[in-house]
This record gives C-alpha cells, sequence and structure tokens, in this order.
C-alpha cells in the first residue's frame, strides 16, 4: 500500500478512437519491438470501429487502456525477483528491467493483461504513467497527445484533486473491478 | 539507447537531453505546427507544438506523429532521378543523374514550347501545402507561358467553395472553433471533423459538455458522428433534400426571421416575373419594394452591426405581386417559398431515409436553438450538383438570421484555428495595405499577372472573369483530361506533375491511364513517393519533404507566420520543388527569376513592413519555427460575415442566383436526384459507394506507415448487416466490387454503423493495397452543366453505383 497515489480519468463521451494516445505512447516512450503499452478497444468488447447495437440503438464507442496501476497489483505480487513494483510515494506500478528476467509471470497474472515480453532484451515492458514526466510536472505522454483532452492524471487519492472531484461529480467507474486488483484508472461512462 | 539498468526505460529516457526542433506539416490537413525530438539527427518523436498565446491548441495527432518514419524509410522513397526504360506503369526504369534529368525535362519543355508555350502543363495538387514547394512549378508555368490548372474541380472540394460562394461570396465562411461554444446545437452535413479536421475535435467535445447539442447526419456512423448526441443515418448524397424540407418546416412555422432577411439578404429583391432576372435601375441599383410607400427603392449591399440582432425592422415586402417600369415582378422570397412548400418532410423522407418526424424536428430544434450552426464539406458534396448542399447549408443559417452571429454561420468542416480557415481572419483589420509577406519578387514573373490570377483561381468561381482565366492559361481542371484526348481547350504535349498522386486521386482510372496519359508525349512526376502515378511516369524526379527542406507554411496560418527549415538531413538525391525549378530555369533562361536559395526566399518574404513582424527579430521567427503575429487576435472566437457585408452580386445573403435561372436551380432546390447520370445504373448497381476520409491516412502518403497500421492494415469495405447477409457475405470475406468501369476486392467489414444500400471505404490506398483493382476504377468525372455555367464540375467521387459479390 503506497501513500499517495495517482491515476486517471478517461472520459468515454468524447472518445473518438484516434488511437493518437496510443501512437504517442507507443513512439515517444520508445517502446521497442512490437510492444505496445496503451490501447484502443472497442467499449462494447466487440472489433473495434465495428458499431454496435446498444439497446436498439446504433453505437461505436471506444475504451483507451494503459496500465491500471492497482491498489493491489497482481502483477506485483506474483513476480519472482521484485523487478515489478509499486512506487511508495506514486503508488505508480513499474518494472525494473535491470532486474527483470522476462518470465511474463506478471502478464500472465494480471487480469488485464498489460506487460508486455520485449523478446529482445529478455524484459518485461509496461507503462508506468509516465513517470519521469509526472516527476517533472508533466502530464504523461498519453494525456497530452490526447486531441479531445479528454484525460486527466493526477492523485486519486487526494479527495480534494482536481481527477478526485471529477470522478465524485461524473461517477467515473474503473474497469472490470470484480477483478478486485483495485485499479488507479476511471472511465466516464458514455450515456 | 540509455542506460537502463537502474530505472525503467521511459524515465531513463526521461533523464535524456535530445535535441527539439519545431515544423509545420504541409500536407493538405491542418497544417499543425508539431514539434519533436531527434537523436544523433534522426526523429524520436513527435509531440504537439507549443503554440504562443494559444497553448490550449497545441496539437499534433497519430498521423504526424507516425508519417515521419515513412519519411526516412528509403524503401518508400524516390532515391534518385529514375528514367522510364519499359512501358508506362511497368516499373521499370534507370537511374540517371540529376544533371541528365534536368536536361531531359529542358529538352522536353523546349520542345513544346517551340509548338506552342501552352502546350505545356504544370499541375500541381496538395501533396505539399507549404508555400514556395507547393507553388513552385505553377510559377515556372507561369514565367514561360506555360499552361495550369484550376485545381479543386478534379478534386472533388470546387462544389464546396461554389455553393457558400453563391450564398455569402466567401468560399469559407468558417467560423473558429472557439465559437461552437457559442452555439446551443451544430448540425453535421456528412462532416467528419474528429479525424479530418482534429484540432477542433476537442472544442466540440468541450462544447457538448456545455451543453451544445451535437448532431450529425451522415450514411456512415464515422468517428465524428460516433460522440454525437445524435447520428441521423441518411442516403448518400441527398442531405440537401433534407435542408430543403427544414426550411418547409421552419417556414411553415413562422420560425423565419423576417426582418433580418428583409436587412441583409436578397429575399427582399424583386425579380421579373417573365424572365428571373433581377430587377435593377439604369445606374445598376438593386430594388425592392417599400411597403410604407408603396413604391420601388432602391436596395443597397447590406452591412450591418455585428450585434446577435435581426437589425432594424424593415418596410420592404418579402412576399406579393408588383410592377416596376411596367416589369411585373416579386421578391426573392417568394420563389424560396414556393420551391421549399415542394419538399414536405414527407417527400424529403422518401429521398433521405430520415423520417419525417426527424425532419420535422430537427428543423423546430435548429430554428428555436437561437443559435445553430452548420457544417458542411466534401463528405455531403462529392456528389452530382455537388454544390447544391453548401449552398442550401448557407441559405437555411440566414432564413434563421444566424449567419454573421456568434454560434452560428454555416461553414465549411473547419473551425481548428489557428489551421485552416483560409479566409477567416485572426488578425482583425490592421488597417495596413502593406502584403503580409515580401512577396513580389516571387509572385510577379513571366507576362506579370498571370501567376496571381492562377494563385486567385484556387477557391474562385471559373464564371467570375472566364477570359480572364483563360488568357492567363489557368484552366479548368474539368477540362485537363478533353485536353489531353482532344487537344480542346488546350493541347498537353508536356505535363509536369508535382506534390500529386494524380491517378490515385483522380476520378475514373482506368480513363486516365487508358486515354489521358497516353495522349501525352511526356510526363514527368516529382514526389517524395514512389506512387502509382509515378509507375506512369517517363520521368521521375525525387522530391524532399516538409521535413527536409527551408519553406513558409501557407495555409490557414491563423494568427501565425510559421518557419520551416530542415528538420532531417535530405533523404536520397532528393531535392525541393524549388530546388528542381532553379535547376531548371538554368536550362532554360528563366534564372532571372529563379536567383534564390530556398532559404533566401524564406528570409526575403520574412523582411517585411507588415504591422504582423512588429517588433519581432527574423532570426527569432526562424529559430522558433512560429511567430505569433503583433496583430493577431488570440483571446476570442472569430467568424466571418459579422459586417454583414456580402462579396455577393447583390451584396446580400444571396441565395437566388440569377444565372441558374435557365436551369430551374434560381433558388436552392435539389436536382442531384433527377438528372443523374447515376440514375442509369439504379438497377444493375443498387448500391452507393463512397469514399470517406478516416483516421489513418489524408491521402496517399500516409500509405505504407507501418505505426498507423494499428488502425488499419489493408482497405476494407463497409457494409450494413442487410446488404452483406442479402449476397451471403460475411464479416472479413473477401469481396469483389464492380461497375461498368472497373472493380477491386478487398475485405467486408460487415456493420450496422453504415446505412443499407450504401458501401464505403477510407481513401487514400493505392493499389498494392489491394488485393486486384483500385477504388478509383470506379468512379467517373461525368460533366455537370449547371456546375460548368457557374464555375467546373466537381468531382462527384462518392456519387458511384456499384454492386459487390464474395469473391
Amino acid at each position: 500500500m503506497s501513500t499517495a497515489q495517482y491515476g486517471m480519468v478517461i472520459d468515454l463521451r468524447s472518445c473518438t478512437g484516434c488511437q493518437t494516445c496510443v501512437v504517442s505512447c507507443k513512439t515517444s516512450n520508445e517502446v521497442p519491438e512490437d510492444g505496445w503499452w496503451s490501447h484502443v478497444t472497442d467499449y462494447y468488447g466487440g472489433e473495434v470501429y465495428v458499431a454496435s447495437t446498444d439497446g436498439g440503438k446504433v453505437s461505436m464507442r471506444f475504451r483507451p487502456t494503459l496500465c491500471n496501476h492497482c491498489e493491489n497489483p497482481a502483477c506485483v505480487s506474483n513476480c519472482p525477483t521484485g523487478a515489478m513494483h509499486k512506487n511508495d510515494e506514486t503508488g505508480i506500478v513499474a518494472v525494473d528491467q535491470g532486474i527483470c528476467i522476462g518470465c511474463n509471470t506478471c502478464g500472465k497474472s494480471c487480469p488485464y493483461g498489460v506487460p508486455v515480453l520485449q523478446a529482445e532484451r529478455g524484459v518485461m515492458g509496461k507503462c508506468n504513467l509516465c513517470a519521469g514526466r509526472i516527476d517533472q510536472g508533466k502530464d504523461p505522454f498519453c494525456v497530452q497527445a490526447c486531441p479531445t483532452r479528454i484525460r486527466k492524471v493526477g492523485l486519486i487519492s487526494d479527495p480534494e484533486s482536481e481527477v478526485s472531484k471529477l470522478i465524485a461529480e461524473s461517477g467515473a467507474q474503473v474497469y472490470q473491478p470484480e477483478n478486485g486488483t483495485g485499479p488507479s484508472v476511471y472511465y466516464i461512462l458514455p450515456a | 539507447m540509455a542506460d537502463t539498468s537502474a530505472k525503467d526505460t521511459v524515465a531513463a529516457t526521461q533523464g535524456e537531453a535530445l535535441e527539439k526542433f519545431t515544423v509545420t506539416s504541409g500536407y493538405n490537413c491542418c497544417y499543425c505546427t508539431i514539434q519533436g525530438y531527434k537523436r544523433d539527427g534522426s526523429i524520436v518523436y513527435i509531440e504537439p507544438g507549443e503554440l504562443p498565446r494559444m497553448p490550449e491548441r497545441n496539437h499534433a495527432c497519430q498521423r504526424c506523429m507516425a508519417w515521419w518514419q515513412r519519411a526516412v524509410d528509403e524503401k518508400e522513397r524516390v532515391m534518385y532521378p529514375m528514367k522510364r526504360t519499359g512501358e508506362r506503369g511497368s516499373g521499370q526504369f534507370e537511374r540517371i543523374s540529376w544533371d541528365e534529368a534536368i536536361d531531359l525535362v529542358a529538352e522536353k519543355l523546349s520542345a513544346a514550347i517551340a509548338k506552342d508555350p501552352r502546350s505545356a502543363s504544370f499541375y500541381i495538387f496538395t501533396g505539399n501545402m507549404c508555400t514556395f514547394d507547393w507553388f513552385a512549378p505553377a510559377r515556372m508555368a507561369h514565367c514561360i507561358g506555360a499552361t495550369t490548372w484550376a485545381m479543386e474541380g478534379i478534386m472533388g472540394d470546387h462544389a464546396t467553395s461554389v455553393g457558400f460562394t453563391m450564398v455569402t461570396g466567401n468560399p469559407d465562411p468558417g467560423h473558429d472553433a472557439l465559437d461552437f461554444m457559442n452555439s446551443n446545437m451544430i448540425l453535421f452535413f456528412g462532416t467528419n471533423m474528429v479525424d479530418t479536421i482534429v484540432p477542433s475535435a476537442r472544442f466540440l467535445a468541450r462544447a457538448k459538455e456545455k451543453g451544445t447539442k451535437l448532431v450529425v447526419l451522415d450514411p456512415r456512423l464515422s468517428s465524428t458522428a460516433a460522440m454525437a448526441d445524435q447520428w441521423i443515418p441518411i442516403n448518400p448524397g441527398t442531405d440537401t433534400a433534407l435542408v430543403l424540407a427544414m426550411m418547409n418546416v421552419i417556414i411553415k412555422n413562422d420560425l423565419h426571421d423576417k426582418t433580418w432577411l428583409a436587412n441583409y439578404s436578397c429575399a427582399p429583391l424583386l425579380v421579373s416575373d417573365v424572365d428571373g432576372s433581377y430587377i435593377r435601375t439604369k445606374s445598376g441599383a438593386y430594388c425592392a419594394w417599400d411597403t410604407s410607400a408603396n413604391a420601388a427603392a432602391e436596395a443597397a449591399p447590406s452591412q450591418g452591426e455585428d450585434d446577435g440582432t435581426s437589425g432594424p425592422e424593415s418596410t420592404w415586402a418579402l412576399t406579393g405581386h408588383f410592377e416596376v417600369d411596367g416589369v411585373p415582378c416579386h421578391p426573392t422570397m417568394d420563389d424560396l417559398v414556393a420551391e421549399v412548400a415542394k419538399w414536405t418532410p414527407e417527400r424529403a423522407a422518401e429521398i433521405t431515409g430520415v423520417d419525417a418526424a426527424t425532419i420535422e424536428s430537427l428543423a423546430l430544434d435548429y430554428a428555436k436553438a437561437q443559435p445553430a450552426a452548420i457544417q458542411t464539406c466534401t463528405g455531403s458534396s462529392r456528389y452530382y450538383h455537388g454544390y447544391e448542399i453548401s449552398r442550401v447549408a448557407a441559405t437555411l443559417s440566414g432564413l434563421c438570421g444566424y449567419t454573421g452571429r456568434a454560434g452560428g454561420g454555416a461553414s465549411r468542416n473547419n473551425g481548428g484555428a489557428p489551421i485552416d480557415g483560409a479566409s477567416l481572419s485572426f488578425t482583425g483589420s490592421s488597417g495596413s495595405d502593406v502584403p503580409l509577406m515580401n512577396s513580389a519578387e516571387w509572385d510577379v514573373v513571366g507576362d506579370g499577372e498571370s501567376f496571381g490570377t492562377f494563385m486567385g483561381a484556387t477557391l474562385a468561381l471559373y464564371s467570375t472573369d472566364p477570359e480572364a482565366y483563360r488568357s492567363a492559361r489557368v484552366f479548368k481542371s474539368s477540362e485537363i483530361y478533353d485536353a489531353a484526348i482532344t487537344g480542346d481547350p488546350v493541347p498537353i504535349d508536356f505535363l509536369y506533375i508535382a506534390t500529386a498522386n494524380f491517378i490515385n486521386q483522380s476520378p475514373d482510372a482506368h480513363k486516365v491511364i487508358d486515354e489521358v496519359f497516353p495522349a501525352i508525349d511526356f510526363i514527368v512526376t516529382a514526389d517524395p513517393f514512389n506512387t502509382w502515378t509515378a509507375q506512369y511516369s517517363d520521368l521521375v524526379l525525387p522530391a524532399s519533404t516538409w521535413l527536409e527542406n527551408w519553406d513558409i507554411s501557407t495555409s490557414g496560418t491563423g494568427p501565425y507566420i510559421r518557419v520551416n527549415k530542415p528538420v532531417i538531413e535530405r533523404v536520397g538525391e532528393s531535392k525541393s520543388d524549388t530546388e528542381i525549378m532553379t535547376l531548371l530555369a538554368k536550362k532554360i533562361g528563366q534564372e532571372a527569376a529563379w536567383n534564390k536559395t530556398d532559404e533566401e526566399w524564406v528570409r526575403t518574404f520574412l523582411d517585411s513592413d507588415h504591422p504582423a513582424f512588429e517588433g519581432c527579430n527574423i532570426d527569432d521567427v526562424i529559430n522558433e519555427g512560429i511567430l505569433a503575429r503583433a496583430d493577431g487576435i488570440y483571446d476570442r472566437a472569430t467568424y466571418p460575415l459579422g459586417d454583414k457585408v456580402f462579396a455577393t452580386p447583390t451584396g446580400r445573403l444571396e441565395f437566388y442566383t440569377e444565372l441558374l435561372y435557365p436551369f430551374g436551380a434560381h433558388v436552392p432546390t435539389y436536382l442531384r436526384g433527377e438528372d443523374n447520370p447515376e440514375n442509369q445504373f439504379a438497377d444493375k448497381y443498387p448500391l452507393m459507394f463512397i469514399q470517406y476520409h478516416d483516421r489513418a491516412r489524408v491521402h496517399t502518403q500516409h500509405a505504407k506507415v507501418k505505426l498507423l497500421e494499428v488502425l488499419e492494415t489493408e482497405p476494407h469495405l463497409h457494409i450494413n448487416p442487410d446488404d452483406a447477409a442479402a449476397r451471403g457475405v460475411a464479416h472479413g470475406d473477401v469481396v469483389r466490387v464492380f461497375n461498368d468501369r472497373g472493380s477491386f476486392k478487398c475485405k467486408a467489414l460487415v456493420t450496422p454503423g453504415i446505412v443499407k444500400g450504401a458501401v464505403a471505404m477510407g481513401q487514400g490506398w493505392e493499389p498494392r493495397d489491394f488485393i486486384e483493382g483500385h477504388y478509383q476504377y470506379l468512379t467517373h468525372y461525368a460533366k455537370n452543366p449547371v456546375e460548368e455555367a457557374i464555375s467546373m464540375t466537381n468531382a462527384a467521387f462518392y456519387d458511384v453505383r456499384v454492386e459487390i459479390e464474395k469473391a
């Protein structure tokens, strides 16, 4: 349990599925090989860019995903080396690639399938909420890049923070809470 | 890679000092100023550029973030000059030197000029819209008396310019995106702003959050429709019928703004009952009937305050039968009322597929929104009679008094200040007569005025002065196929193509390949990439991209001056379009007009006394890549026509177009349904095939950008489940799409996100991306007599009938 927790709110009402977050994350973080740390999925669970029929209405919605930086991260508790860790001061879950042996236990244990193997280097990689940028007071790349500006990052552990207020006001919800890991990424759901 | 032993990759990267750069994109998108970082001279990544004084507009989308990877891919680039050795289209070329290449161009060009200078054509399009690279080949044409082509017709954009110009005198009366917040309702007709004018998307989102209702009418559930409050599926190309019915409802419910119409529109102007012509005084003034004097009065061009009101009460008649100097006449409003009376919601419902109740409530909501805004664009105008939708939308806006009003207007997919909106002023009136740029030396060449005539022809109506255009050798692009094949209106013996993938982006590719190109003796293509068009050229020259050379951003600069300097080393032996023309100039005796390096041209342009440059240091501008103009507007939404000054013949919002009386189209109507050449195929080819601009590509520049394959890896034909089932087609099946003109094969994407009776595919793919064929084999360029009369035919890329079968 960390003393503070950074998290994110994403307003799905104005997500357009452009994947600028995905491309920005990939290029700016120099995510190697075929690895992606950020994704855009279909909100209804179908194939992205194929519309769905929702309550008789044809609709197309998206859910961008990233590491949930969980309160109780399965990847951390299952990591055999301690490479996957949760930062005490920020709550950010990250992998120390100097220790990681690339066994993919974290990838298999994460209910959201977030950590990916960087085969060439034999280590795992994942979203670390652009911790280095947060240290510098900057937004993560995906937040900065979003054309509709629907992503907000901040301290969800502080009830007075902008993101905490937004979560409260909008009734934002985490994805698949039944996984029990306590995600820190919240979604404002489409009407 | 930095040492990552102790920390994770990202943090390590953060600690590394990378070299920052700023550059403005040149492809025909939003001309975003972006910034990025380099390591050892190579680009690492790109992020939103920092716009001085308007950080809320900082932007870069997935396309700019990814495209540079293709620009540095030597397998994709033309690396050196190539001379054709096999048949055209065979892909067989030999490498030659620049000296040999320029000698060859000079030889062929000189031979054509010796016969008739007009038989040499320089064709430019929108592949690189930075000032020098975009216009250099056209400038050369005007140095030597050769031919250029007004590009908007064959592009399929012209209908929008025509429709808005007819009514407002402004081809692009766009409201700044900040103005969305002032609208209570926004109506998009086929406008996919979210994928195409991406920097505006956030302002749509903010307006929506504030309570603005966003309604998108589109045959397809586009990205924009996906985030709208309401998507109204509509049959392709029928939007005009729906707007006519909206006006029907509004007038029937007496919700139109009669005071505004009397003050600022042609509504009170009298026209002859006999021949439909405007009643004019001997001095040429237009006339209205003043009910207080019970006599005709001169109706001056309108002007008014930008105060959101309808102006003073008017005593001018909007209806009635009068006589002026013995000529029986009536106000044009009577014609509009009579026309829209024919367009009941029930009739429009049959055409559009939108039920009458929806049309009725849409009309009432629009009229009561006070104000509401409209956007149209190529999505609703690349049809036969394509000007109709923008004309009718601009009329509807005036009908409710929304034109020239905050939160109102009818615009063309824009609003992304500081991008786009070429006619939108972000600088107010500086009161300066000094040209913005010190460009006289660049602008005035050869016979003097003709290059300027060409520049002015981009969005203008050709009918305004056809003789002037022809004498300046600026021809309608709707005539280019005939010109090559028949020599009329001008022969084409030599064709220089730059910033254009001509075959891929023009209609009826079989005609281009089988009839147009074979009729041209020598074809040169200058392009960074080895395009389909390059394959059919006799000589291919490697052009550099906007990442590689000096230039000035031309388009939609907003309150900024934006300068590009080389970000990366030249790829291969590429040269800028301007450098290529400068080399050619030496061989054909034009070196006096081409005596500068690209950097020198940039510095010459910036050496301006215009107030925009007040207090600035040119070297700082060049270093930073962007200058916030001293006379710029940064703190409020701007929009045109607030002064109610319309550059139309009547000087008013002009829904009555005298020129179109012989066509029965003097007021907005829907002719497409009746006299559309594609109607002959209605039974044989029941599906309408539309192309759209998607997330991944502007045009073919974005083909084969590896990172963008996360969006789509190959072309897909979107088809409604009912249409698919009727043909035994399942999601992912390969289908053959065909009509009498041609065919292609690709995978089917079965989705309820498209109306029944229509199929759709994103444009910008090349033949190598298809299993077989290409979408442009199915399109056509049928001349439209109304559009030819008023300007030139807009390529109806989406008015295409097809059938599909499982392949």
